[in-house]
């Protein structure tokens, strides 16, 4: 006998776990795109500081 | 020879029945007995083709949605490590999103196939009849009466 209406409810309950932790993996993930972004316009911002050609007074 | 769905005949046979004796009812009865067994196999029929590509559909579902929740975990870890820019990042989260949402967006699919196992599981004669005897007067079985 192939699969019953009852074993497919049974999958559906996994599947919507499986759904609610792939969202809560997703959201964290999007948190640390968040960090990187961050860190690489901090890390752009220290360039333009150090760099000598932005310290140039006319004389 | 009349083309009748399963409900007309019981209807036609309950009406002959207050009129014939048993015995004269009884061919008559076999008809009907062997047309109920006809539709009850479509209904079983029917149910394995639906089990088994619901059963598949259900794995895919489920094998994605764990293969997504394992991918964002590593790209997390990458993403710490430095190993990706962000551009990088955004374009593999982005597409982790769009498989989660296609594999999600099936799950209705998956619904209403155990919702009509239900009604199969339920009484197939009565699901034959009205899916396809019903609908389908071509294919209705014949009687005698």
């Amino acid at each position: 006998m192939g699969t019953t209406s009852r074993q497919l409810r049974r999958d559906l309950k996994r599947i919507e776990a499986l759904s609610e932790q792939a969202q809560k993996a997703a959201m964290e993930a999007e948190d640390t795109l968040a960090a990187l972004e961050d860190r690489e316009a901090r890390r752009a911002l220290r360039q333009i500081a150090f760099d000598p050609r932005n310290h140039m007074t006319a004389s | 020879m009349p083309q009748r769905t399963i409900q007309q005949a019981t209807v036609q046979l309950d009406a002959m029945a207050e009129v014939l004796s048993p015995q004269l009812l009884a061919p008559y009865m076999e008809e009907l007995e062997g047309a109920q067994a006809g539709a009850q196999e479509m209904a079983h029929r029917h149910q394995d083709q639906q089990g088994a590509h619901a059963e598949a559909l259900s794995e895919e579902i489920q094998l994605g949605l764990r293969e997504i929740r394992e991918r964002f975990g590593e790209l997390v870890a990458e993403g710490v490590a430095g190993r990706l820019t962000s551009r990088e990042y955004d374009q593999q989260w982005s597409a982790l999103r769009r498989r989660q949402r296609e594999l999600e967006s099936r799950v209705g699919e998956l619904s209403g196939a155990a919702d009509q196992l239900d009604e199969i599981e339920a009484n197939p004669v009565a699901w034959a009849d009205r899916t396809f005897y019903e609908k389908f007067p071509g294919i209705r079985p014949e009687f005698s009466f």
